[in-house]
């Protein structure tokens, strides 16, 4: 007892070194904070920018909003290195100093041990935010789908009774939504028109899936969830083998072994359930897809057996 | 690469005992070896060593990997395909090294020459097209090289009214093809048709319809393309730089345009022509060279754009 007494009197005598090792933490703690902070007051004051700039950008193809987006995202992966790099200049480079100089033996090395973990999870947090912000800014560039489409399928109706024959001015009837242009030969004197669609009814292709995934979202979520299960399971199960280690009573580890097989039972499950659920939001998603793009249903099948292949 | 670091750890030292014979220096080593790495003569389609037959060469991969998959069930593993393929795959290297002697890059160069008829997908460079390959049906008689051809002429920026006017057909033909041909390159899964299209694209092919068509270039835009089709290390720093732009809000094929007279579709293709050619001669260390090469001219450029917009938003935070 008075040995272990003595021992940790002589443990708190700290070595001269740590008040370097303390001061690196310190700032590498403020400096993430400033950071932190520039992140949030930047991505906070772009967000609404670039919900604006979505809506009044005129251009089918989002072009100006696609441009700053990008500059968005480069400012936040310019703060990113800028952690990184000082992180591997000032935390990781000090770490290895001591680390070579300080024997795992030695009473001190769970200083130098604890400060590299410190500076990591603090370097972890700062890296889950800056995920959280990329995230939030990605986004921006949902827009609702449903939207655009009323808006084609209120052009449609408008035009589809006002086409006529470039010969004979006999009215031909627009069947369909053409995504592309076609020629239609008229009813009356067959003669060949050519029928070019609107410039927002020919981006249909383009919005077509997204829409149909954003109507099928719940269904991939359900997959998702399943299959993130996996790894959940897994460790929860390989936290009870842990768990053994240390425990002698029988009893004890039968109930500990049945929870472990249980849950081995219910990740074989998932294994095998989860592309299963992946399927149904497949089909879902392709049938949504060809009734908005029936013209389309033809390759988007293949496209869905190929796919399949995949799961 | 690896065999030369790690060789007589995989258990494959039999050769270079023998080498070690008559060494007298580390030097000489080395250059024996190489010369060594010489000795074995490749099919120039296959890549194959030629001292050993491609059917002996399965079959060694075949047994080796059917022994492994048999010991895995008997543990009551549960394989799937794609297992299975990954056995497969990583027998196939292991024998190709072995029996050829060669390095990390060379097996790599074997995988890229016959990556169709063990992985099913084609690799840029090594494209091996069939007869009657359904996907490479002409499209109302145009073929996909045609095809290319048309693309490069409007990607450069000609209108596309002007290049189906070349060709002699209406506008309603070319929105079919560009439907038809972008929707078989979804549906091809080894990608022959997108691997032909971009090797078409980096060969800047044309007809003879088109050849008239030509889209503006300045004689300092025709000398910069000229560059960075011959000098590697120039085309990565303009590929840098053009990443550079877009992560400072920049449309950066714009800037590639007004700064250096070269439109997207030039390069583009010259952006296929190298990575076509990284395929065919694949050499790590190059690569590797190349690409740090071009990080540093990304960061330079970065440097350039922020102080023209007035510094990072984080310059100001310092450790």
């Amino acid at each position: 007892m008075f040995g272990l007494f003595n021992k940790q009197k002589g443990e708190e005598a700290l070595p001269e070194w740590y008040s370097e090792l303390q001061e690196s933490q310190e700032r590498w703690f403020i400096f993430l904070e400033k950071l932190d902070a520039k992140m949030e007051e930047f991505a906070t004051a772009a967000i609404p920018e670039l919900k604006e700039i979505l809506q009044s950008d005129d251009d089918l193809y989002k072009r100006t909003f696609h441009r700053v987006y990008s500059g968005v995202n480069g400012q936040l992966s310019n703060i990113r290195e800028k952690a990184r790099d000082t992180y591997e200049e000032k935390i990781l480079n000090v770490y290895y100093h001591y680390n070579s100089q300080i024997s795992v033996l030695s009473k001190h090395h769970n200083l130098v041990s604890d400060f590299r973990n410190n500076c990591s999870d603090r370097y972890n947090d700062f890296e889950n935010r800056y995920e959280y912000w990329r995230t939030q800014i990605e986004k921006t560039q949902e827009r609702d789908l449903e939207i655009e489409y009323q808006k084609i399928l209120d052009e449609y109706e408008a035009i589809k009774n006002k086409f006529n024959c470039t010969q004979c001015g006999g009215n031909i009837q627009i069947e369909k939504i053409f995504l592309i242009e076609t020629y239609i030969s008229c009813p009356y004197c067959k003669t060949q028109n050519t029928f070019a669609p609107s410039t927002q009814a020919r981006n249909l292709q383009h919005i077509a899936r997204g829409l149909a995934e954003q109507r099928t979202v719940h269904l991939y979520e359900e997959f998702e969830t399943e299959n993130n299960k996996e790894r959940e399971l897994y460790h929860e199960r390989h936290e009870l083998g842990l768990s053994k280690i240390h425990e002698s009573d029988k009893k004890v580890l039968n109930e500990i072994q049945s929870k472990m097989d249980d849950l081995e039972q219910q990740r074989q499950f998932v294994i095998k359930n989860a592309p299963k659920l992946h399927q149904i939001y497949l089909r879902a998603m392709y049938d949504e897809w060809n009734k908005i793009t029936p013209d389309l249903k033809e390759h988007n099948e293949k496209m869905y057996q190929n796919q399949l292949q995949h799961l | 690469m690896f065999k030369k670091l790690f060789g007589s750890l995989t258990g494959d030292n039999k050769t270079e005992n023998q080498n070690h014979e008559a060494q007298t220096s580390n030097d000489n080593f080395k250059n024996d070896y190489e010369n060594e790495d010489q000795e074995v003569e490749y099919d120039p389609e296959t890549l194959h060593g030629t001292h050993y037959s491609v059917e002996d060469f399965d079959n060694e991969v075949a047994e080796r990997a059917e022994a492994w998959i048999a010991d895995e069930r008997a543990s009551g593993e549960n394989l799937e395909d794609k297992d299975i393929q990954n056995i497969y795959f990583n027998y196939r290297r292991a024998v190709y090294t072995e029996w050829n002697n060669c390095d990390s890059d060379q097996m790599i160069r074997f995988e890229h020459a016959n990556s169709l008829k063990y992985s099913g997908i084609q690799t840029s460079g090594f494209v091996k097209v069939e007869d009657n390959n359904p996907f490479l049906e002409p499209v109302h008689g145009v073929d996909l090289r045609t095809y290319t051809a048309m693309c490069l002429k409007i990607s450069a920026g000609i209108d596309y009214l002007e290049v189906c006017k070349a060709m002699g057909f209406e506008p309603v033909i070319w929105e079919e093809l560009n439907t038809i041909w972008p929707q078989r390159m979804g549906e091809d899964t080894s990608f022959t048709v997108t691997t032909l299209f971009g090797q078409y694209y980096a060969e800047n092919v044309t007809v003879p319809q088109l050849e008239n068509l030509k889209a503006e270039i300045s004689e300092e835009g025709a000398a910069n393309l000229e560059k960075i089709r011959t000098d590697r290390y120039f085309y990565e720093e303009l590929a840098g730089a053009r990443q550079a732009a877009y992560e400072y809000g920049i449309d950066g094929a714009q800037w590639i345009l007004d700064n250096f007279g070269i439109n997207i579709a030039d390069f583009q293709s010259v952006a296929m022509q190298w990575m076509t050619e990284q395929n065919q001669n694949w050499n790590s260390e190059n690569i590797m060279e190349f690409s740090n090469y071009q990080q540093e001219k990304q960061k330079e450029y970065a440097a350039k754009f922020a102080a023209e917009q007035g510094g990072n938003i984080a310059d100001d935070v310092n450790f």
